[in-house]
């Protein structure tokens, strides 16, 4: 464990030398953030109004879902059902995402890797990244907390298996990459959460190449099948199981590692600095927000 | 036989409509917890009686999941969201 | 035969009016915690109503990233507003005090 004497960042108090109990900031002032107390509530009667224009909205869309459900072109399915053999799976739902309509789940993953990037975009440099090293020393599961170290011992190794046969699986059965990829990311989050592992940051090249991985993979495997189908993501015959599994591992890796990065990568809520409110008047909005509270109550004093 | 096991998801069905009054009425944030993991682990009850009346595989492999990220809160909200904050109570008492 | 079914539906239906009244309150609650974990309760049972629709795919996807890891992430960030400001140098993944 570490000692109270351990060294962070400049501004960063040691941690106190107490146990598990749950510290925090006391209450000195509610932030409208956390709980609203209806101060900024418009006028009653316009609330009203504007639930009764949504009863109309609401039977409108009703309608018009029963109305599609009707109308729905009946030989899609048979048209899937046919051509299915050619996908290289045997689960439809698998065959239209990464045969029929690859490009779809090439936009999918393309929308986290920007998701990843604005995050990134919102750090404004205040941030010190890694643990510091008397902590990853400690071996993080280790000592001092039974119960975490049983929890991670069971749940991450089962959480890896229960991945790598849900992208496996995904040929056959309803299952697939997003899935493997979401399980994978909770054990990483456990394991970030314990300090075992290394909070995987933007800086890190190697999390750069894993999570821009899953659009890579499809754009080139999209680009090398054009000499022998003549169009994008369209699987030379024979070859399109092995395209499509490997695409599939490399998505749910790429997932994985996009959400542990959003999950660890938290953008630190920056003080109001009122040098900025003369370039940016509406920047900062969290800062702002925050920011009438006089003594920043330090979390981690005793 | 399957009439019943589906008679059986309905009553635990209705155990989760009990547990979201306990995440409404809170009042601290370990019960809204604890409500919400009951969610899940009922969640992974309601999945294997129905695919055992179903007889699919599927839902088993949704009632695993369901099992182990519900872990994954649990952890993070022991080591990250059990902090005290601003105006809300930690104890019964203070409500 | 018929018993099925009808169970079948009376389970749809209670199914159907916990989402409506998970989304309510969730719509209406002026606490940010109670919220998450309605978003995640909500995330589970549309989780169950997506496999009682046959949509085991949605519902394997619904489960692993709608309500779990999008409610680690929910927690994370509401850690991040309840530890205020002040503390903007914490690490973001420091290890236990």
């Amino acid at each position: 464990m570490m000692g109270p004497s351990s060294s962070h960042g400049p501004g960063v108090s040691s941690p106190s030398p107490s146990g598990d109990a749950p510290t925090g900031p006391d209450a000195s002032s509610p932030s409208p953030l956390l709980r609203d107390h209806g101060e900024r509530d418009g006028p009653p009667l316009l609330r009203w109004l504007l639930g009764l224009f949504l009863v109309p909205v609401g039977i409108l869309l009703a309608l018009g879902l029963k109305g599609a459900a009707g109308s729905r072109d009946p030989r899609i399915p048979d048209l899937i059902a046919k051509h299915l053999p050619e996908t290289g799976v045997s689960n439809p739902v698998t065959g239209v995402l990464l045969n029929f309509r690859g490009y779809d789940t090439l936009l999918e993953i393309a929308v986290l890797v920007a998701a990843m990037v604005a995050v990134w975009s919102l750090d404004r440099g205040q941030r010190h990244f890694g643990l510091p090293a008397s902590a990853s020393a400690s071996g993080g599961a280790g000592g001092g907390r039974p119960f975490l170290s049983a929890i991670l011992r069971l749940a991450v190794p089962t959480a890896f298996l229960t991945a790598v046969y849900l992208t496996w699986m995904g040929s056959s059965e309803p299952a697939g990459a997003f899935q493997a990829g979401a399980l994978l990311a909770g054990a990483g989050v456990l394991l970030s959460v314990a300090g075992v592992l290394r909070p995987l940051t933007a800086a890190a090249l190697p999390v750069r190449i894993v999570a821009a991985g899953g659009v890579a993979g499809f754009v080139v495997t999209g680009i090398a099948v054009l000499p022998f189908t003549g169009a994008f993501l369209a699987y030379p015959e024979g070859w399109a199981y092995p395209l499509i599994l490997g695409l599939e591992a490399a998505l749910a890796v790429a997932v994985a590692v996009i959400l542990v990065e959003l999950f660890v990568d938290v953008p630190s809520i920056p003080a109001h600095d009122a040098a900025l409110d003369a370039v940016d008047p509406y920047g900062d909005p969290l800062g702002r927000a925050l920011a009438p509270d006089p003594s920043p109550a330090d979390p981690e004093a005793p | 036989m399957t009439a019943f096991l589906v008679g059986v998801a309905f009553f635990l069905v209705a155990n989760l409509a009990g547990g979201l009054v306990r995440v409404i009425r809170g009042p601290t944030q370990a019960d809204r917890v604890i409500a919400a993991q009951l969610f899940g682990t009922t969640g992974v009850a309601i999945l294997l009686v129905l695919s055992v009346a179903a007889d699919s595989r599927p839902l088993m492999d949704t009632a695993l999941i369901f099992a182990l990220l519900a872990v994954v809160m649990t952890v993070v909200f022991v080591k990250r969201g059990w902090v005290r904050a601003p105006g809300t109570p930690t104890a019964p008492e203070d409500a | 035969m018929t018993d099925v079914v009808t169970t079948g539906l009376l389970l749809d239906g209670l199914i159907a009016l916990l989402l409506a009244g998970l989304a309510f309150r969730l719509l209406r609650t002026r606490d940010l915690f109670e919220a998450i974990m309605l978003f995640v309760a909500y995330g589970l049972t549309l989780a169950l109503a997506w496999i009682r629709v046959g949509a085991p795919d949605i519902a394997l996807a619904e489960a692993a990233l709608g309500a779990g890891v999008t409610g680690a992430l929910f927690l994370n960030a509401w850690h991040r507003l309840a530890v205020r400001a002040g503390s903007d140098d914490r690490l973001p993944m420091e290890a236990d005090p």
